[in-house]
């Protein structure tokens, strides 16, 4: 006769090929450069979606209206006046409240979490864009990227 | 059983700076949210997208989380965070989908709505459930002798005919017993510290 605990976990263990399923060590260090991040630069109080903008030691954050271009030209939203970046880089839109990135045509690309894009790509709460020597993070508000169906 | 989580980890949560219990909480709850992810019908990646939504939402949420297990269970709460940035990646998927056939978006919206028809609530409690058990399972495998293992593996998870176990390790069933029990009360052990350090 086997125990109530035996039968649990009999059945756990039939589904452990599931339950064992780990998500690659690069995802790990990504969510530690986003909680170090977090730490270091705190987002301002609002319910505003934000970007924290770093470069090197530096970094600041940017409230997101309803889109944001970026690039080396003054006319952009955004100027990043640094290495790799071309005059009209990439722009952030917003639709519905899902946020997106579009790659300009840049010359050196967008990276979106490491991968670099083509076209456009979704962009969630804690993915990291790499533009030239710049790092971005989008961070939504608690109460849009944290909120809970009732 | 009651499930509720004890103070401990989520104390612990609360500074940003702790990086081994955030190491921790990961290790712990990581294979989870992706296994509930992927139960409710999402894609791997998909699934690695609600695994990052929930863990940066925490992020934010913890360090002025205020636990009161009378009002309700951590992990009934963190179902509730998991569940619903489920529902974004579906909405997400849907906007990209958008641009595909009229076939391809009905398949998505019926996998969402597949996806509703079970209880979430009491699949995640009896994942939550197993994948405590499983962490148990993997700290006792490393404390005993790998032949006492690997008879409880045979006999108990496997369901194997003890003369079949006997046969194969070359031990009597008594031995086997032995380690049956051995092992199931090493393991109700483990769970008690688990659940101490994370849920009682």
């Amino acid at each position: 006769m086997k125990t109530g605990i035996q039968d649990e976990l009999r059945q756990a263990y039939d589904s452990r090929t599931t339950l064992m399923s780990r998500a690659p060590a690069t995802f790990r260090d990504r969510l530690d450069t986003v909680r170090k991040a977090l730490i270091r630069f705190p987002p301002p109080p609002g319910a505003a979606v934000r970007l924290l903008v770093k470069e090197r030691a530096s970094g600041y954050w940017l409230a997101l209206q309803d889109s944001l271009s970026i690039g080396a030209d003054a006319a952009n939203g955004l100027q990043l006046s640094c290495d790799y970046v071309s005059a009209h880089h990439c722009r952030l839109v917003e639709t519905n409240d899902l946020w997106r990135i579009m790659d300009l045509d840049s010359a050196n690309g967008v990276y979106v979490n490491g991968t670099r894009m083509s076209g456009e790509r979704f962009l969630k709460n804690g993915d990291i864009v790499q533009v030239g020597t710049v790092t971005m993070i989008i961070i939504l508000p608690t109460d849009q990227g944290c909120h809970v169906n009732e | 059983m009651s499930v509720t989580t004890s103070n401990t980890l989520l104390m612990r949560l609360k500074d940003m700076d702790d990086k081994s219990a955030w190491d921790r909480f990961y290790d712990l709850y990581s294979p989870l949210v992706i296994s509930f992810s992927l139960r409710r019908k999402c894609s791997q990646a998909m699934a690695y997208d609600v695994l990052q939504e929930t863990m940066v939402c925490l992020m934010r949420i913890m360090p002025d989380f205020q636990y009161n297990p009378r009002v309700g269970r951590f992990h009934s709460f963190l179902f509730k965070v998991v569940d619903s940035r489920i529902t974004d990646a579906y909405r997400r998927n849907r906007r990209i989908n958008l641009a595909g056939s009229e076939t391809e978006h009905r398949q998505l919206i019926e996998c969402l709505e597949d996806s509703r028809v079970e209880e979430p609530g009491r699949q995640w409690d009896q994942l939550w459930r197993q994948n405590l058990l499983l962490r148990a399972l993997d700290n006792v495998r490393e404390m005993v002798h790998p032949q006492t293992y690997r008879s409880f593996q045979m006999y108990v998870l496997e369901e194997r005919p003890i003369c079949v176990v006997a046969a194969e390790l070359g031990l009597n069933a008594n031995a086997i017993y032995q380690h049956k029990n051995r092992v199931t009360k090493m393991l109700k052990k483990e769970l008690e510290l688990l659940l101490d350090e994370i849920g009682s």
